[in-house]
C-alpha cells in the first residue's frame, strides 16, 4: 500500500502526468487536510452518515421483516421473491427518475434510493436463511410450545442471525454505493455532492480526496464493524472452529 | 392411562408410488411406564413419534392423552431428538429455561428450576456455557434437563443416544432409569438398538418394516437398575434379535441389488447353539 503511494507520488514529481488530470498523493492529503479544518468534509461525512443511518436502517428493519415472511409463506415467496430477485439486477440508481416523481427533489428521493439499493440484498438473504434453518430447530421449538410471535422471535430471527448478518454487510455496501451515486445527482452536503462540486470546479484534488474518504469509511465499516460481528456470530453458531 | 395410540397409519409419497410407513398402530402407555419402540431403520419409529408429539399429522388414526385427542404439539409431551437440538445462541441454562421463557414463567423462577434440572444430569458447572463448547453426551444431558423443565406428563426420546460413543451410552442410558425412577415419568423410547431397549424398558414392542407394524410385544421384568451389558440383558435382546433379523433381511433385500444376501453370522448361530436361551 505504502509502496503504491510512493510510486503515485514519484510519478507525480516526475511529471509523468499532468496534475491537474491526476493529482500526487501529497495534493490529495492536504485538501483533505484543509477539507477537515474548513469542515466541508466533515459537514459531508456527517450529513451522508445521518442519510444512509436513516435509509439503511429502513432497509434493515424492513427486509429482516420481509425475508422472515418471505421465507415461510409460500405465496409471497411466489410473488414478492421471484420479484426481488428479478430488481436485483436493476442499480438503484436506476430508481431515481421515479424517486423524483415521487418525492421531488428531496432527502426522501435519496433515501428511497438507498433503501431500493439495501432492502433487496437483506431481503434476499433473510430469506434464504430462514430456508436453511434445520427443521430439528423448527421441531424442537414448536415442540417447547412456540408459536405465533413467540415462534419468530425466539427461533426464526436468531436461528436465521448469520445469513441477516451476511445480508446486512452485503446490504451496506450496496446503500453506500447508492448513496453517493443519488448524492452526486442531486444532494446537498453529503460526500456524493462534494465530489459533484470538486468536478465542476474542476479540481480534482477534491474529488480524489472524497474519494478516499468514501473508500477509507467504507473499510471501516466493513473491518471494524461487520467482520467483528461476522466473527463473533460464527463462532457463537459453532460455525467455525472453536 | 395416560397415552393411547389408536389405528395410527401414515404414507409417504415417493417417487415409486407410496411408502406405507405406518400401518395400524395400537398401543397404550400407562402412566409412569418405561414403554421402548424397537425396530430397524426406516420402520417409521421417529414417524410414529413425531405424530405422537403433534409435529407431524397422521393420515390415518388418532394419538390420545388423558382421553384427549392430540392435534398438535404441546408441552406435554416433550421429545428429545437423537441430535439434542439445542440452540447455538443461547447458553446451556437459556437452552433449558427456553420452554418455560415461552410459557411466561418469571426469570428468577425460571433460572431456579433450569439450575435444579441441570443438577439432575450433573451440568451446573456447565450452566454458561454455549453449545459448541460441550460433547455430544452433554448436549443429550442439556436436552433431557430441558425436556423435564417443562414437566412433562410423557417424554419422547427418539433415538437419543445412538450417536454417542458406546461409553458414555452406557452411562447415560443408566443416568436415565435412574431420573425416570426418580420423576415416574411416562416414557415412550425409541431405538433401533435391541439391548437399549430390554435394558430400558418395562415393556418392548417391535416394529416391522414397511409398513410398520408392531409384531410383537414382551415384557421385561429383570430387576432394577440393569446394565447394557448384563448376561440378561443380552439372552433377552438375542430373543428379539432373531426376530428383527429375517425382517432387516427382507427389507435390505428389496433395497439392495438382486444378488445381495446376508453372510451367516457367527453371533447368530452361536445364539442357536446355546441350548435352553430365552427360557
Amino acid at each position: 500500500m505504502i509502496l503504491l503511494i510512493g510510486i503515485w507520488e514519484a510519478g507525480s514529481r516526475a511529471e509523468l502526468w499532468p496534475d491537474y488530470l491526476f493529482p500526487s498523493p501529497s495534493a490529495i492529503g492536504s485538501t483533505l487536510i484543509d477539507g477537515v479544518k474548513d469542515g466541508s468534509i466533515l459537514i459531508g461525512i456527517g450529513v451522508s452518515l445521518w442519510r444512509i443511518l436513516l435509509g439503511y436502517g429502513l432497509s434493515v428493519v424492513g427486509g429482516v421483516l420481509l425475508g422472515l415472511l418471505i421465507g415461510r409463506v409460500q405465496v409471497l415467496d411466489q410473488t414478492l421473491g421471484v420479484l426481488l430477485v428479478g430488481l436485483q439486477s436493476l442499480p438503484s440508481i436506476a430508481w431515481f427518475p421515479l424517486a423524483i416523481l415521487w418525492f421531488g427533489l428531496s432527502e426522501g428521493a435519496i433515501l428511497f434510493i438507498v433503501v431500493m439499493g439495501a432492502f433487496q440484498s437483506i431481503v434476499i438473504a433473510t430469506d434464504a436463511g430462514v430456508r436453511g434453518i434445520s427443521p430439528l430447530y423448527v421441531n424442537v421449538a414448536r415442540n417447547l410450545g412456540a408459536k405465533g410471535f413467540q415462534f419468530y422471535w425466539r427461533l426464526l430471527i436468531p436461528a436465521t442471525l448469520p445469513a441477516i448478518v451476511t445480508g446486512m454487510k452485503q446490504g451496506w455496501a450496496f446503500a453506500w454505493r447508492s448513496l453517493i451515486a443519488g448524492e452526486m445527482i442531486f444532494g446537498n452536503l453529503g460526500l456524493g455532492y462534494l465530489l459533484m462540486k470538486g468536478r465542476e470546479l474542476n479540481n480534482m484534488d477534491e474529488v480524489l480526496a472524497v474519494m478516499v474518504v468514501i473508500i477509507v469509511f467504507g473499510l471501516c465499516v466493513d473491518q471494524l464493524l461487520f467482520r467483528r460481528v461476522e466473527k463473533k456470530i460464527h463462532q457463537r453458531w459453532g460455525m467455525i472452529g472453536t | 392411562m395416560r397415552l393411547k395410540v389408536e389405528n395410527l397409519s401414515k404414507i409417504f409419497p415417493t417417487r415409486h408410488g407410496t411408502l406405507s410407513a405406518l400401518e395400524e398402530i395400537n398401543f397404550e402407555a400407562r402412566e409412569g411406564e418405561f414403554l421402548c419402540l424397537v425396530g430397524p431403520s426406516g420402520c417409521g419409529k421417529s414417524t410414529l413419534l413425531n405424530i405422537i408429539a403433534g409435529l407431524q399429522p397422521p393420515d390415518q388414526g388418532r394419538v390420545w392423552m388423558n382421553g384427549e385427542e392430540v392435534k398438535g404439539p404441546g408441552t406435554d409431551r416433550i421429545v428429545i431428538f437423537q441430535d439434542a437440538g439445542l440452540f447455538p445462541w443461547l447458553n446451556v441454562r437459556q437452552n433449558v429455561g427456553y420452554g418455560l421463557k415461552i410459557a411466561g414463567v418469571p426469570p428468577q423462577q425460571r433460572h431456579q428450576i433450569a439450575m435444579s434440572f441441570l443438577k439432575m444430569v450433573h451440568l451446573s458447572r456447565f450452566a454458561g456455557s454455549y453449545v459448541h463448547e460441550l460433547s455430544g453426551g452433554m448436549r443429550q444431558r442439556v436436552a433431557i434437563a430441558r425436556a423435564l423443565a417443562m414437566n412433562p406428563k410423557v417424554l419422547l426420546l427418539d433415538e437419543p443416544f445412538a450417536a454417542l460413543d458406546s461409553q458414555t451410552r452406557d452411562i447415560l442410558s443408566g443416568e436415565l432409569q435412574d431420573i425416570w425412577a426418580r420423576t415416574k415419568k411416562t416414557i415412550v423410547f425409541v431405538t433401533h438398538n435391541v439391548r437399549e431397549a430390554v435394558c430400558l424398558g418395562d415393556r418392548v414392542l417391535v416394529l416391522s418394516s414397511q409398513p410398520g407394524r408392531i409384531k410383537k410385544e414382551l415384557c421385561v421384568t429383570l430387576p432394577r437398575p440393569r446394565s447394557l451389558n448384563s448376561v440378561e440383558v443380552g439372552e433377552l435382546a438375542s430373543l428379539i434379535l432373531k426376530e428383527l433379523r429375517e425382517e432387516i433381511e427382507r427389507v435390505m433385500s428389496k433395497e439392495m441389488d438382486s444378488d445381495w444376501s446376508t453372510q451367516k453370522s457367527d453371533l447368530f448361530d452361536l445364539i442357536d447353539r446355546n441350548l435352553g436361551s430365552g427360557i
